[in-house]
């Protein structure tokens, strides 16, 4: 190796170790909502702000199998107070009773918390309607469950503040605790304390649950079921981080093998491999140092670098000739190289400055990457090549090639004219879709659908895509808003809009409230005459109920609960997902359930509701933020086009040069997403981004063949190195369209269609265009 | 008295003579023994007086009502004083109408009725095995006059009912009282038949 090489090398080596060392630590994170937008207005803020960190964000279904119903049932016990002690846990709900020795509070402020203590509520004919229920209850066939509490709670005010907290509909029951319809599965519900985006919490959340389930099982047979938010994002990471793996080594050793069937030189591989290592972890060190964390779908994105960072390379390697150095070839081929990186890199940089993380990590990872593979193509490699001995490259000189590059005019004017046929046939026919359901963008396979369907079905979980919110500047505030929202709420059920609705006020009220009942409640003495008076006639003990009336006076004083009074009961709990901070303020989450029909409602609530109160349709809203995103990513897009076309005519000094350039590649990417379309693929964000790259690697082609125009003896050359260009792009890209996860495929499916159809394009269009300027 | 109207009176003799006259029936008596003679019931219906002493009230509640039973697992309780209400339990299933108000329920969700159902099932069923799944036993006396004495052993029920108590003599059961944690207690007497 000569001292000329040695530099180089040694100074590549040094910053490459020095990036590696500064990426040490930083945190790959695998949060699938950052691939979600901020949002413009409000609801879409709301929506998006939801599905981060709602309910639903942290509900986890469970289900048991493959014992008898016995051995469930004590599985579920032990499990639900496993998970109940873990602290993980806002509210694990199997069916089991409310343990009353918790409820110490709850029983101590029944009389500001419960519904039924209205203004009336203790008067004399209140009070003696409710002892003579009692009584009624008492002779009944049905035990009372709460008869050790009658004493203290004639009116049993905390009966029905237990029942406010019943869901609307529950699973039958069977040996205490929640089954399917079938009394095949048992079903426990678990709510995590950790939002949606808190990946690591929610991820120990899941795995409490698997070591509780380990725990509690009767039978080695037994099994367990999950579904819900948390765990279709565990699994996402999981599959995101298997994927990062198994694609990114089959990607690399399938290149490897063509790279070296096609050169017949481990010395070339190695020195091929440079670019792409330098690029990405240059891409990930600039990422890294922009966001502060890394994306695992945007590593996983890396590996499409592999795709386009190797054509650099393979273009100086086909370029290789006896008679000239390495550092010759390079220079003859750099001006256009150049260009082609240049232009790909805007393209991308019109996503690296968007308000959506993901999509920005992208841009500003793929940008700088592939100027990193550029540079080292260009400074490192030409000195490492030009110490070893000569490469003679065996050239593919098959008819075939000989035949393509002699593509006869009216060749190539068909292939261009069936194209743009083709592209106005398809998109006449059957113009492309939208996608326009978030879910799709979530790597859920359809067993794990099916299973959240069932296990929802079984539970009757609420359906939370129709919610109501309530912000304000402080808890009290936001909870006063909900009571207002849930009396106007009880009218449009009582005109059957909706069956229902679960507002933070059944669990507590506003402080307000809370005072509001306590200042009704009697003093000491007039309770005790009315009380004496309502049990005239009845057979209950003189002094039964002194319990109640020194319930009734100790009430009096007792201060109004706030949302920091009731951290860690039970009533905390259970409102902590309901009534949240979040950046712009307190919100309260009323769900509604059994909503007859959607429009109705809204127009409803549109003139009855209350402004502070709005109704937020989650799947459309999340829906709108999809298209709106999709808009502005494709005029990002066409934006990206434009800068392109500019910086040609700027590089080729041409305006007409390069719309030769373009518009083949432009018609290929069009054909690209009629195909699409026609395959029946939604098309999505990611297909965008997935065109983008396809333009970017298809004006590289093109390029090079204008490049190759008046240059008769480098043609041969240009033309190996595109096919081997083309080929090991459609290799990568192939390998990512069979990923599962929806991105990559999606990325995958469009590349390997795109290049093909740039490369056959530009091809007929700069043999068209050479025959005729001749 | 349990007298399976025309249904188990006349089948029941012939085996409560051949009991009566059995040397067995001088020997201490074994849980097993006395639920041998329950397999034979089929179904039976009584009457029943059932008085509550709670703490609460100055003088006992009174209720009446008709306890039936159909082997091996239907129960049906109906009160029909001072007012009517009943449940009805086949299998695990519980139905229950109380004014106006029709239901039906898991078993499981009442689990006073659970321990209630279970001790009247598994006794006339002859089901030992059952009555020892839920409760402890404890049985004194010969056959003709036993005292069966349950105690739950579900630690949820526990913490309603100490005990339940049971009177007999051969197959046919006298009372039942049904001892509170609380203190409380309702004795069931079963009332000798009308006619």
């Amino acid at each position: 190796m000569t001292r000329q090489a040695l530099l180089p090398l040694l100074a590549w080596l040094l910053l490459l170790m020095a990036a590696i060392a500064a990426l040490r630590g930083t945190p790959v994170t695998h949060d699938l909502t950052q691939f979600l937008p901020t949002g413009a207005t409000y609801e879409q803020q709301l929506a998006t702000s939801l599905i981060r960190s709602g309910p639903a964000s942290r509900l986890i279904l469970i289900g048991l199998e493959n014992a008898t119903p016995e051995a469930l049932a004590d599985t579920s016990q032990r499990m639900a107070t496993m998970l109940q002690a873990s602290g993980l846990f806002s509210q694990v709900n199997n069916g089991m009773r409310f343990d009353k020795d918790r409820l110490e509070l709850e029983f101590r402020y029944r009389y500001l918390l419960a519904p039924n203590t209205g203004t009336t509520a203790f008067d004399e004919q209140h009070l003696h309607n409710s002892l003579q229920q009692r009584l009624k209850e008492l002779s009944g066939v049905l035990p009372l469950m709460d008869r050790q509490q009658l004493a203290a709670d004639p009116t049993a005010a905390f009966r029905a503040l237990l029942g406010n907290w019943q869901p609307l509909r529950q699973p039958q029951q069977l040996y205490g605790v929640w089954f399917s319809a079938d009394s095949r599965q048992a079903l426990l519900v678990a709510t995590t304390r950790a939002p949606g985006f808190d990946a690591v919490a929610q991820q120990q959340a899941i795995s409490a649950i698997r070591s509780a389930f380990d725990a509690a099982k009767d039978t080695p047979d037994t099994r367990l079921l999950m579904t819900g938010s948390p765990v279709f994002a565990d699994n996402a990471r999981n599959t995101i981080r298997s994927s990062l793996r198994t694609l990114s080594i089959t990607a690399a050793l399938l290149v490897s093998v063509f790279l070296l069937f096609v050169y017949r030189s481990f010395y070339l591989l190695v020195l091929g491999g440079l670019p792409i290592v330098s690029g990405l972890v240059a891409g990930s060190l600039a990422t890294a140092l922009l966001f502060g964390s890394l994306h695992g779908i945007t590593l996983v994105f890396g590996i499409t670098l592999l795709g386009v960072a190797i054509d650099y390379p393979i273009h100086l390697f086909s370029h290789l000739q006896p008679e000239k150095t390495a550092r010759q070839s390079i220079m003859s081929i750099w001006p256009t190289l150049r260009l082609g990186v240049i232009t790909t890199c805007i393209g991308y940089l019109a996503f690296a400055r968007t308000d959506f993380t993901g999509l920005a990590q992208l841009g500003v990872f793929t940008t700088c990457g592939l100027l990193t593979a550029a540079l080292v193509t260009r400074w490192l490699l030409p000195s490492l090549l030009a110490s070893s001995r000569p490469v003679t490259v065996p050239r593919v000189t098959a008819s075939g090639l000989r035949a393509l590059m002699n593509l006869s005019r009216p060749v190539a004017r068909l292939v261009l004219a069936v194209a743009v046929a083709t592209l106005a046939l398809l998109l006449g026919l059957s113009p492309p879709k939208w996608e326009n359901d978030v879910s799709a963008l979530s790597p859920l396979s359809s067993a794990e659908r099916q299973l959240d369907r069932s296990l929802r079905d079984a539970i009757g979980a609420a359906d939370v895509s129709q919610l109501i919110v309530a912000s304000g500047t402080d808890p009290e505030r936001v909870l006063q808003i909900c009571e207002r929202a849930a009396r106007k709420l009880q009218s449009a059920v009582d005109q059957g809009l909706l069956t229902g609705f679960d507002t933070p006020t059944d669990y507590l009220p506003s402080r307000a409230t809370q005072k509001q009942r306590q200042d009704s409640l009697p003093g000491p003495a007039i309770a005790k005459q009315q009380l004496a008076a309502a049990m005239q006639g009845l057979p209950f003990r003189r002094d039964a109920f002194a319990p109640f009336l020194a319930a009734l006076s100790a009430s009096r004083t007792l201060a109004p609960l706030g949302l920091s009074d009731v951290e860690g009961t039970p009533t905390g709990l259970r409102i902590q997902p309901l009534l949240f901070e979040d950046e712009t303020g307190w919100k309260a989450l009323i769900l509604l359930s059994g909503i007859a029909a959607v429009s109705d409602f809204q127009d409803w609530w549109q003139q009855h509701g209350i402004p502070e109160a709005r109704l937020i349709d989650l799947k459309q809203s999340s829906a709108t933020l999809l298209t709106d995103f999709r808009n502005s990513a494709l005029e990002r897009l066409l934006l990206g086009i434009a800068a392109i076309l500019l910086i040609l005519s700027l590089g080729l000094r041409s305006v007409t040069a390069a719309l030769r350039v373009t518009l083949p590649i432009l018609l290929a990417t069009g054909l690209t997403g009629a195909l699409l379309g026609a395959m029946g693929e939604r098309l999505s964000l990611f297909h965008l981004i997935a065109l983008l790259l396809t333009t970017g690697i298809g004006i590289d082609y093109s390029l090079f063949f204008h490049h190759a125009d008046n240059r008769d003896t480098e043609r041969p050359g240009i033309l190996h190195a595109l096919l081997v260009c083309a080929a090991s792009t459609i290799t990568v890209f192939a390998l990512l369209a069979s990923s599962p996860i929806p991105v990559l495929h999606s990325i995958g499916i469009t590349v390997t269609i795109g290049v093909p159809l740039c490369f056959l394009f530009a091809l007929a269009a700069s043999r068209y265009q050479q025959l005729e300027t001749r | 008295m349990i007298s399976g109207k025309a249904t188990a009176d006349l089948r029941l003799l012939p085996a409560l003579l051949v009991l009566l006259f059995s040397p067995s029936a001088m020997a201490e008596l074994s849980l097993d023994m006395l639920m041998e003679q329950f397999t034979r019931i089929s179904s039976a219906e009584v009457r029943f007086r059932e008085e509550k002493q709670l703490a609460l009230l100055q003088a006992p509640l009174v209720v009446e009502g008709t306890l039936s039973y159909q082997a091996p697992d239907y129960l049906r309780k109906e009160v029909t004083l001072p007012e009517h209400s009943l449940f009805e339990i086949r299998g695990d299933t519980l139905y229950i109408e109380t004014g106006n108000e029709q239901r039906t329920l898991s078993l499981d969700s009442h689990p006073l009725i659970r321990a209630f159902a279970e001790s009247w099932r598994a006794l006339l069923s002859g089901n030992g095995k059952t009555l020892e799944r839920h409760f402890e036993t404890g049985l004194s006396g010969n056959i003709e006059h036993w005292t069966l004495r349950l105690q739950p052993r579900d630690a949820q029920v526990r913490t309603y009912i100490e005990a339940i108590i049971i009177i007999g003599s051969g197959v046919h059961i006298h009372s039942a009282e049904t001892l509170e944690a609380s203190g409380d207690t309702t004795l069931m007497t079963i009332m000798a038949d009308d006619d």
